[in-house]
């Protein structure tokens, strides 16, 4: 079944949504996965490979690549997750975007379908963040229940399934127009660690999916296939495969336990919104860390009356989405940003720990690229006058850079459901709040200030330094312990309150280190689907 | 006339039926002001307004916050020919904080960049995959700049530079 070819897969995958559910709704022994980016499509692919049959949920519809749109606005309206959201705090986002707060994909493959692909591993250190960077006043920061050996193996096939550029013998991507400029400019201030990667788009053909023609529009999906997502990988592999029923459209709105306490099935309203359940043997949530928590915390029930799995009140808590942060930097002779993979260059001189910096933890710059539409929101939020427009006639010889670092968990950062607002469906929607760290500032401040260094060696005639811009990154809000008391999982994902559920996001994540997170999403799954497997095999499942 | 434009009356038939043409030309002159491009014909700006008309048709509080401000703008006597740019910008900077000023500049800036117009003013092509993308269009032209290395380091880096508090204490 794996070595037939993609295109084959691809066209019975995508005849559209299956018309009647594989599986009986009374059907004792599925497994119920909800979510279709890369933790749940790497999950239930994983599962149905070792024989498990997989109902796996996905609140948005399936859109065929070929239906993917060159365009920021109409790709935006297209993918995203634009149901309402609260943010309160005294981060940015809630002056400039209060209504959407985060970034997320709604449609089959998830918010992969909206990422670029940068694809860096955890270091040793990031794991061991509370022994590494001792105590930080304000902060919840604890260590991982696990190493870098615990995931290494994860990191080797999550590298291979997306075929990370600079990694497993897959070759580096060329320099783009964009990546000329801050590479030249990292090496003049004496960066050494710089590349085009590693980064989950072909540079040649691999795994059945094309080369990059470099059409610049790998956040608006990619129509070319070159990027990796689930929805040109796992997903057709796992539909083919006869084992999963991919129901889409389908918005779980809570888990149910059995009299024993064990999750029992879920609640779904289905694309009219009319509510179903569907039983199961055990339940992973892979929503995207907001979603995750709000669905835990819809699912409160009695013994649970503060949310699903929530005894330790963890859930929700220690809401991280990375310190960001954007730099513009304007030349005298053109760069047409736009044209090419829009985040193929990577910084990594500064994501070391080095506390004379005046922050704990570390940074990368990353490259990015913003079609005009974009770039009119996010260079200047509620900019205007002479100078903004001055900006904008600018565009054709603009570079920019993206700060992605390690943000400090802490207790107040946390999503929670309104107790006003509702959706179409009539739930509570979630409330995401978060004040900036104090080290977060500081290691904020400091890219900018190396940002512009950067760029002023390679000769910017007018710099901008913009702020973050919607989390694409959201974690931490069901976190990994070893204990139940400071944590909501165990180290394999495994709740600690409900021995078959399984929290498989970026929820996990104790602290959010420097690198983007899909790879250690994936690795992570990998080894909880090993997991389980070994549990459905002993009985223990 | 002026005069005409602040009697109360005019003002309640004006809530009624809309917004007529002097009103257009003032929101267009006040886009243009909020993000002057010279070289831009009027058109997109027009363009811009026509939008944000059609949605003030099923939003009433928006419909009120133009016409709020247009009033404001009369009262501040920049409704007639003849004003100058300048005036228009401070005026604005003084309302900046009001419903007016946040409802419209919000949509002027994501409906002006979004026009296809200004896209071509500022040389944006848009969409390339029908054109193949620009792997033998230019992703890789620039020439003001030697060809960077695009592999990874082969040295190590140092991940953890120590702390000199934190030895020190640890020697005490």
């Amino acid at each position: 079944m794996m070595k037939r070819n993609t295109d084959e897969l691809w066209n019975e995958a995508s005849r559209g949504e299956p018309e009647s559910p594989l599986f009986d709704s009374n059907d004792v022994d599925v497994a119920v996965v909800i979510g279709t980016g890369p933790a749940g499509a790497t999950l239930a692919l994983e599962l149905a490979r070792a024989g498990q049959r997989v109902v796996l949920f996905e609140a948005g519809p399936w859109i065929d690549p070929a239906s993917f749109i060159n365009d920021d606005r109409a790709a935006f309206e297209q993918m995203s997750w634009t149901d309402p959201r609260e943010a309160t705090g005294t981060w940015q986002l809630a002056r400039d975007f209060p209504g959407s707060p985060a970034w997320m994909g709604k449609l089959v493959g998830g918010t992969a379908n909206l990422w670029t692909g940068l694809t860096p591993r955890f270091k040793a250190h990031e794991l061991r963040a509370s022994e590494t960077y001792g105590r930080i006043p304000d902060s919840t920061l604890i260590d991982w229940p696990i190493g870098l050996n615990d995931l290494e193996n994860g990191y080797d096939q999550a590298e291979r399934a997306v075929g990370a550029t600079h990694r497993q013998g897959r070759p580096p991507l060329p320099a783009n127009n964009n990546y000329k400029v801050v590479a030249n400019g990292a090496a003049r201030i004496g960066y050494t660690h710089y590349a085009t990667g590693p980064y989950a788009v072909n540079a040649e053909p691999y795994d059945c999916r094309p080369a990059t023609i470099q059409d610049g529009f790998a956040s608006q999906g990619d129509k070319q296939r070159s990027k990796w997502t689930p929805l040109v990988s796992e997903i057709p592999r796992a539909l083919a495969s006869g084992l999963v029923d991919l129901r889409t459209r389908c918005h779980v709105t809570r888990i149910t336990l059995g009299a024993n306490g064990r999750a029992d099935g879920v609640v779904f309203a289905d694309a009219d919104g009319i509510l179903h359940r569907q039983r199961a043997r055990f339940i992973s949530v892979a929503c995207n860390a907001i979603e995750t928590a709000r669905l835990l915390l819809l699912s409160s029930t009695a013994g649970h009356q503060n949310g699903l799995a929530n005894g330790s009140d963890q859930v929700g808590r220690n809401y991280m989405r990375h310190t960001s942060g954007v730099i513009y930097a304007e030349f005298e002779q053109p760069v047409h940003m736009y044209r090419g993979e829009p985040m193929a260059g990577l910084i990594a001189d500064e994501s070391r720990h080095d506390p004379s910096r005046g922050f704990v933890g570390g940074y990368y710059f990353e490259m990015i690229s913003q079609g005009l539409a974009s770039f009119s929101q996010f260079n200047e939020p509620g900019g205007w006058g002479v100078e903004f427009a001055s900006r904008m006639e600018a565009y054709t010889r603009t570079s920019a850079l993206w700060i992605c670092g390690e943000d400090l968990p802490q207790a107040t950062n946390r999503v929670t459901l309104s107790d006003s607002a509702t959706d179409a469906l009539g739930l509570p929607v979630p409330v995401v709040h978060y004040d900036d760290h104090s080290n977060d500032i500081a290691m904020r401040m400091h890219a900018y200030d190396r940002a512009e260094e950067l760029f002023s060696a390679v000769g910017a005639v007018r710099i901008t330094t913009a702020p973050p811009l919607p989390s694409g990154h959201n974690l931490g809000t069901a976190r990994m312990s070893l204990d139940a008391e400071s944590g909501v999982v165990d180290p394999y994902g495994r709740a600690h309150e409900v021995d078959n559920l399984f929290i498989s996001d970026g929820s996990v994540f104790p602290t959010s280190g420097a690198a983007n997170p899909t790879l250690t999403i994936m690795s992570l799954v990998y080894r909880q689907a090993a997991h389980i497997i070994g549990a459905l095999r002993s009985g223990e499942l | 006339m002026l005069s005409d434009s602040l009697d109360p009356h005019r003002e309640a038939l004006r809530r009624q039926s809309g917004f007529d043409s002097e009103d257009r030309e003032t929101l267009m002159i006040v886009a243009r002001s909020m993000y002057p491009h010279d070289r831009l014909s009027d058109d997109p700006y027009r363009r811009v307004v026509d939008a944000i008309l059609d949605e003030g048709e099923r939003d009433a509080e928006l419909t009120d916050a133009l016409l709020d401000g247009l009033s404001e703008l009369r009262r501040a006597g920049l409704f007639t020919l003849g004003w100058r740019e300048n005036d228009i910008v401070d005026h604005l900077k003084s309302i900046a904080a009001g419903p007016f000023f946040t409802a419209f500049r919000s949509r002027v800036v994501w409906h002006l960049y979004n026009d296809h117009e200004v896209w071509e003013f500022i040389g944006y092509p848009g969409e390339s995959f029908s054109q193949g993308g620009y792997l033998h269009r230019g992703f890789d032209d620039l020439d003001w700049l030697p060809s960077p290395r695009v592999t990874e380091n082969a040295e190590p880096m140092l991940e953890v530079v120590a702390d000199l508090e934190q030895e020190e204490d640890a020697s005490r």
